[in-house]
């Protein structure tokens, strides 16, 4: 077996990082910001540079996921040249889950088709919220009503695979606020929807706001209740759970994100991607500057070489996101070893403390109790 | 023939901030021993902490020679002394080993607490004492009125005091004549048997223990087996000589008068006490030198290491820490809450912040204090009289007929518009007015008698900051007295956390265990389930707070490149987990013991 093989399996996936938006959140920290026509299109060069000089057709790419940022804020031109370099340096079946992000306010009936033309299939569009309220305090641009046209335009265009995403536990949300947007998304009927907490980043606005005591602090009590509801109304909707925050109709899990959570190979480009090739997993430099300036070629962020026991832990705890779990049969072809021989104790405890339950499934004999999704992180940190 | 009559051995002695550290730099630079630009900032005060805070823990010892204006050459030996209200012992110690002290006086601020203090003492040592105005370069300065505060205060003559400024170099010639013409030369028997005090010492790991000694009578010389008095333990000396700053100068021997050290390969730092008296193994002398005394710590507390493991090396470090620190005493206790340690006592709170910090710094121990309790007497029913260090060990209340805590005699010496801040302040704290003197027509003397446990916690601290600073304070250990006592205990979510318990007055245990409760559901992060913090006595509850459970606890999102963030925050959670203390179900970090601890 290959070390590729041997660490993240047969096929590879693709992350293109688009690092601009119309206007920054307030909770945001990642790396984004706005920019003019200019800025993009010296960004995109240097993406293209960054794609042309670690091209590989060695693997075949089964999933690309165009993220930000928000990638609907480029240009269409650009966002053509983008598919032609990964298509003309890349393997990409033709199968492969082509998904491209966007936010409302930039998501036109243009933008949709470009999306299509460059041969996207699945779409994710951040809602976050449909409640006024709500979306002035995460400061995004758009309005309910913009979101739904927004969707409505993505349908449009023939998108059948779409996902949308929703916060919950967000400040001062009173009952009812998030259980109302959710249920309008559920009434839009996607084929994916991503329900997750907001997580408040140090030296965000919004952080800094709430440490200052200007914005209430997000209730805990409200967030799980939140969560709770989402998963049974989801449930009764017909979307099925199959990660901590991700939720979908039959056959339509996100191939992309799995690949996360299931340990295989991705490339990743542009600033603050992160690329996980056999044992090596290294983040680009996150100075968009830097990076435009270097032709896509600036130093690392990050450049670490994993060992086969780190690898092993980190599967286990990805695989703990998953709700069936970690896959204990995968665990044993890829490292000859069994998961129950090395971390016995381990899970012993986890489920003697009520997080984890067994199951009837040979290759996936554990998972997360519905307690264990609320204190997954106790989970996780016996794999770290 | 004397060799004696060209001695001198002083010390320096000063209220803090008077600039005694800066007047001994200067005579250094004077005698030759250090140009001005070898000279590192106070070159007496070694410790990183000493600099940082500005003050001597540390008795130093230098030999110096200078040529006097008479011609003839003297050799100087210079004991720095400590400043601080907490090392009394070792300005004593250091003073048995002197015949004369320069008494530096900030020629603004004027004659101050310890200024007192350290007059007293010195005197009590039959020293002779040479007054030094310092700081004359200063604006403020005014030295003939603290000329005659000297006089009419302390009650000697300080009219022919030298003028100095020890900063810019001004009259420090004057106050090496001074030192030659005031302070008596030697005056031991040369040819008596030998009788040296100890008055410092230190573990070197090649040498072994090495002391600092004044030879009061006799002579000693390399190879002489030697007997340490206090012991009885004897050693042969491998090496001695004279002291200079930062290094050793070897020798043949020492005689009647001189300063210096010797090395006799003494493996056990036990044997050579501070204070103790140096003879020889044959036909030594039959009395040691008066004035040793054990120093009596007053305040006790609790040190556990916080990784276990590392219980040897914190022995190992309080072993190396005592040998130049004979205050610092410590004996092995467990804790249920905290494990092995030991229960460790100190002079004051600045002693035991100070070790705490050498203990982090120089061995790199990560420790965990218990809240600090003074010496308690107990006397219980049946006539017993328990000598109570440590509140755990409190007798059941039941069998106690009355309590007695300790008292000290503080004065504070202030300017008089805050004479009402501290008035105010000591009645908080629970002191008795027994005096007012007026110094000047603005300052005044303030005599109180305090329990000392309100004192070892922030009340020189508070003090300073009634006073803008200006205030100044002394106290000394006055007994025993009968006092309303009880003890307090915390328990969380049930369960009693012995290392949080203290003993404290019944007027303010509702006060305190109210404040405690609230420190420490700040300071204990959410758990998986909601924990009861309360505060008793005996078994009534007079505090009660609840730390919420947490609701939830992962990370909601984790995509691509987050992989490797998200994996950091979850070690660094970890690692924060590790430095917690279980205590039953709760996990309890460190900053919550040293929040209830600063409290007071």
């Amino acid at each position: 077996m290959t070390l590729m093989e041997k660490f993240n399996g047969g096929t590879a996936g693709i992350y293109v990082h688009v690092p601009f938006c119309v206007k920054k959140c307030r909770y945001c920290d990642f790396v984004s910001c706005p920019a003019d026509a200019g800025t993009k299109k010296r960004y995109v060069d240097a993406l293209l540079a960054e794609i042309v000089m670690r091209s590989d057709k060695t693997v075949p790419c089964d999933t690309v996921f165009i993220g930000g940022g928000t990638p609907s804020v480029l240009e269409i031109e650009d966002l053509k040249r983008i598919g032609a370099a990964l298509r003309n340096h890349f393997d990409i079946t033709n199968d492969a889950e082509i998904t491209v992000e966007a936010n409302p306010e930039s998501l036109t009936p243009e933008k949709a088709a470009a999306m299509r033309e460059f041969g996207a299939n699945r779409i994710s569009i951040g809602f976050q919220s449909l409640a006024p309220r709500a979306l002035g305090v995460l400061g995004r641009v758009h309005t309910k009503k913009r979101a739904l046209e927004a969707c409505n335009n993505a349908v449009k265009a023939g998108f059948d695979n779409v996902n949308i995403d929703l916060m919950l536990g967000l400040p001062g949300e009173p009952e009812g606020e998030f259980e109302c947007s959710l249920r309008e998304v559920i009434a839009l009927s996607p084929a994916h929807i991503s329900v997750y907490s907001l997580i408040l980043e140090e030296g965000t606005p919004l952080e800094k706001d709430i440490s200052e005591g200007l914005v209430p602090e997000p209730d805990e009590d409200r967030d799980r209740a939140d969560y709770h509801l989402a998963a049974r109304l989801l449930r009764e909707a017909g979307y099925d759970r199959y990660e901590i925050s991700n939720f979908a109709k039959p056959g339509r899990r996100s191939r992309h994100n799995l690949r996360y959570w299931e340990q295989k190979m991705y490339f990743g480009f542009g600033p603050a991607a992160a690329s996980y090739i056999g044992d090596r997993r290294f983040t680009n430099t996150c100075d968009i500057g830097l990076y435009v300036d270097k032709g896509g070629d600036a130093e690392l962020s990050e450049d670490d070489t994993l060992s086969l026991d780190e690898t092993m832990r980190e599967f286990m705890m990805l695989g703990f996101r998953l709700a069936e779990g970690p896959d204990f049969r995968e665990f044993e072809r890829r490292f000859g070893t069994s998961p129950m021989a090395l971390y016995g104790d381990r899970l012993d405890e986890l489920e003697r403390k009520g997080l984890i339950g067994r199951k009837n499934d040979a290759a996936r004999p554990y998972a997360l109790t519905e307690k264990g999704l609320d204190f997954a992180n106790i989970v996780f940190r016996e794999f770290v | 023939m004397d060799l004696q009559n060209n001695i001198r051995n002083f010390c320096i002695i000063a209220h803090i901030d008077h600039g005694k550290s800066t007047l001994a730099d200067r005579i250094l630079e004077k005698t030759g021993v250090l140009t001005a630009r070898e000279m590192e900032e106070q070159v007496l005060d070694n410790m990183d902490i000493e600099r940082e805070r500005g003050i001597t823990i540390k008795a130093q010892s230098v030999r110096l020679n200078y040529k006097a204006s008479d011609g003839i050459d003297y050799v100087f030996n210079l004991i720095d002394t400590p400043g601080h209200v907490d090392f009394n012992y070792e300005v004593s110690r250091s003073l048995a080993a002197c015949e004369g002290a320069v008494l530096v006086v900030d020629a603004s601020q004027g004659v101050e607490a310890q200024t007192l203090a350290n007059v007293y003492q010195a005197i009590d040592h039959d020293l002779e004492v040479v007054p030094v105005i310092n700081k004359i370069d200063l604006p403020s300065s005014r030295p003939d009125v603290v000329k005659e505060e000297i006089e009419n205060v302390i009650g000697i003559p300080a009219m022919d005091a030298p003028l100095v400024s020890a900063k810019v170099g001004i009259g420090i010639e004057d106050v090496l004549e001074a030192i030659v013409k005031n302070v008596p030369c030697p005056k031991g028997d040369p040819d008596g048997p030998l009788k040296a005090l100890i008055f410092d010492s230190y573990y070197d790991a090649y040498r072994g223990v090495v002391i600092y000694v004044r030879i009061k009578d006799g002579s000693v010389r390399k190879g002489d087996s030697i007997k340490l008095m206090a012991t009885g333990a004897e050693y042969q000396i491998t090496e001695l000589g004279y002291l200079k700053p930062g290094f050793k100068v070897p020798s043949d021997a020492l005689y009647a008068g001189e300063v210096g050290y010797i090395a006799a390969s003494i493996k056990n730092i036990q044997d050579a006490r501070v204070g103790d008296t140096v003879t020889m193994a044959q036909g030594g002398a039959s009395e040691p030198l008066p004035g040793y005394k054990e120093v009596q710590p007053m305040v006790f507390c609790g040190m556990y290491p916080v990784d276990g493991g590392d219980y040897e090396a914190l022995r190992d470090a309080l072993g190396k820490l005592q040998l130049n620190d004979a205050a610092l005493k410590f004996e092995p206790e467990t804790s249920q809450a905290l494990g092995f340690g030991f229960r460790c006592g100190f002079l004051g709170l600045l002693h035991f912040e100070i070790v705490q910090e050498r203990l982090s710094r120089e061995y790199e121990i990560d420790l965990i204090a218990t809240t600090p309790s003074v010496i308690y007497h107990i006397h219980k029913m049946n006539g017993e009289v328990v000598v109570l260090d440590n509140p755990t060990n409190m007798p059941n209340p039941a069998e106690i007929d009355f309590m007695e805590e300790p008292m000290v005699k503080a004065s504070v010496m202030t300017p008089a518009e805050y004479v009402g801040n501290i008035m105010e302040l000591t009645n908080e704290r629970r002191g008795t007015f027994l005096n007012m003197d007026y110094i000047e027509t603005d300052r005044v003397v303030l005599t109180y008698e305090i329990p000392l446990n309100e004192v070892i916690y922030d009340y020189f601290d508070s003090l300073k900051s009634r006073t803008r600073g200006y205030a100044s304070l002394d106290y000394e250990l006055c007994g025993y007295k009968k006092s309303s006592l009880v003890k307090l205990d915390i328990y969380l979510n049930g369960e009693i956390v012995d290392a949080l318990s203290f003993i404290v007055h019944t007027d303010k245990a509702y006060a305190r265990g109210r404040k405690i409760a609230e420190k420490l559901k700040d300071t204990i992060p959410r758990q998986q389930f909601e924990v009861p913090i309360q505060a008793m006595i005996g078994g009534k509850v007079i505090a009660r707070e609840t730390i919420r459970a947490y609701r939830k606890d992962v990370l909601a999102k984790c995509y691509g490149g987050d992989i490797t963030r998200k994996k950091k925050l979850l070690e660094k959670q970890k690692e924060g987990k590790k430095r917690m203390r279980q205590f039953g179900s709760v996990e309890v970090p460190q900053e919550a013991f040293l929040s209830v601890l600063k409290l007071g």
